[in-house]
């Protein structure tokens, strides 16, 4: 494949996907899947307290023909793995996932040997973008792995990482 | 009456000689009424000391009521196994009223007098005793308002071949309650309309919570 000395006055390709991608980081429709417990905290977040609608979130689509990005928040059992699997596939491109709480990590509190219906993790069998610790995260946690999506979308964090200590205003 | 009480009246249907002894024990405890105070006291069994030696003072009825009216007291260490019956428990030691043991073809008709006493279907479980080889099934039933009663019956069932009838007819709730436990155990219930795995996936041919299971 040659290359061509293209004028950079006349097509910027390199901009519209910065647009593109700042359009898309900025508003992630997220898909309600809450599976166990970490939906309650899912649920606090699209709440007036903690407001995931500051960061164009605050659709959750019920379909996943019209999400972006799915927030598997909860346990995933062997019997809803299929469902899991089959929901994902329906999201149209692009799309992505965030693996909420410890249970969709790796199993969480249900790793253990004697283990016989959880699937030890989302990324078992999805890929995995952004993991949130938490057992369950906070609603804050939440916001800050929606930050971090973003941030791996456009390449910049929308604000900036506060130090332990710090204090705002 | 209280709904204890009612409710142990009604249970006692499924115990024919429990019932007949606690009749007699009654009908002795009033012939022995003119004797004294202490035969009052013998047939309500507050004073668990003074029943022993009312009991054995009062002559041969109340011997033979002897072994069914322990029945009626809560004894805080029972050596040998445990006999049919209906039992009255502390509610704030052991969160039921009354404890039922029964035998698995009476469980359809333990049902049926809880539900027409009020009662609903709270929950149904089971227990693997690996070490006796069989397996128990409980039923909890339970019953608020004013004055509230929680019940439960239990039953054993050969560990081999563990089969108990549904009662699902009479509390449809029960629907899900038993293919859970059949999931979980493999207790077959006869006569239930629907015996697919709830939990488990539908292909699931184990039963993660008896003794012996390994994953």
């Amino acid at each position: 494949m040659g290359t061509e000395k293209v004028p950079s006055s006349i097509v910027h390709f390199a901009e519209l996907d910065k647009l593109l991608n700042l359009c898309r980081a900025n508003s992630l429709w997220p898909m309600t899947f809450g599976l166990a417990c970490c939906a309650i905290e899912m649920m606090c977040t699209g709440g007036s307290r903690f407001d995931i609608s500051r960061f164009g979130a605050e659709v959750f689509r019920p379909s996943p023909r019209q999400s972006d990005v799915m927030i598997v928040a909860g346990t995933i059992t062997r019997k809803m793995e299929p469902g899991v699997k089959t929901l994902y596939d329906q999201m149209p491109e692009p799309k992505w996932v965030i693996a909420m709480g410890n249970c969709a990590i790796s199993g969480g509190p249900f790793k253990f040997k004697g283990n016989y219906n959880v699937v030890e993790g989302a990324d078992q069998f999805l890929p995995v973008d952004v993991y949130i610790p938490g057992c369950p995260p906070r609603p804050e946690a939440l916001l800050e792995g929606i930050m971090t999506l973003e941030e791996k979308i456009t390449g910049k964090r929308r604000w900036p990482r506060r130090q332990p200590g710090q204090v705002t205003g | 009456m209280s709904i204890v009480e009612e409710t142990r009246k009604a249970l006692l249907q499924l115990f024919p000689e429990q019932a007949a002894a606690e009749a007699e024990a009654e009908a002795a405890a009033e012939a022995g009424a003119a004797a004294g105070a202490e035969a009052d006291t013998d047939a309500t069994a507050e004073d668990t000391a003074s029943t022993e030696e009312a009991g054995e003072a009062a002559g041969g009825e109340e011997t033979a009521a002897e072994p069914a009216a322990p029945a009626k007291e809560e004894g805080p260490a029972e050596e040998g196994p445990r006999e049919n019956g209906v039992l009255v428990t502390d509610h704030a030691a052991r969160g039921t009223h009354l404890d039922v043991l029964c035998d698995p073809d009476q469980v359809v008709e333990a049902a049926g007098i809880m539900d027409e006493a009020g009662f609903f279907l709270e929950a149904i479980t089971g227990v693997d005793w690996i070490k006796e080889d069989r397996m128990e099934v409980i039923y909890d039933y339970n019953q608020m308002g004013p004055d509230p009663c929680r019940v439960v019956v239990r039953t054993f069932i050969p560990r081999a071949n563990p089969e108990i009838p549904t009662i699902s007819e009479i509390h449809p709730g029960a629907n899900w309650h038993e293919r859970e436990t059949h999931d979980f155990f493999g207790i077959k219930f006869q006569g239930h309309p629907y015996l697919e795995p709830l939990l488990l996936p539908e292909d699931a041919d184990f039963h993660p919570l008896l003794k012996d299971f390994t994953p």
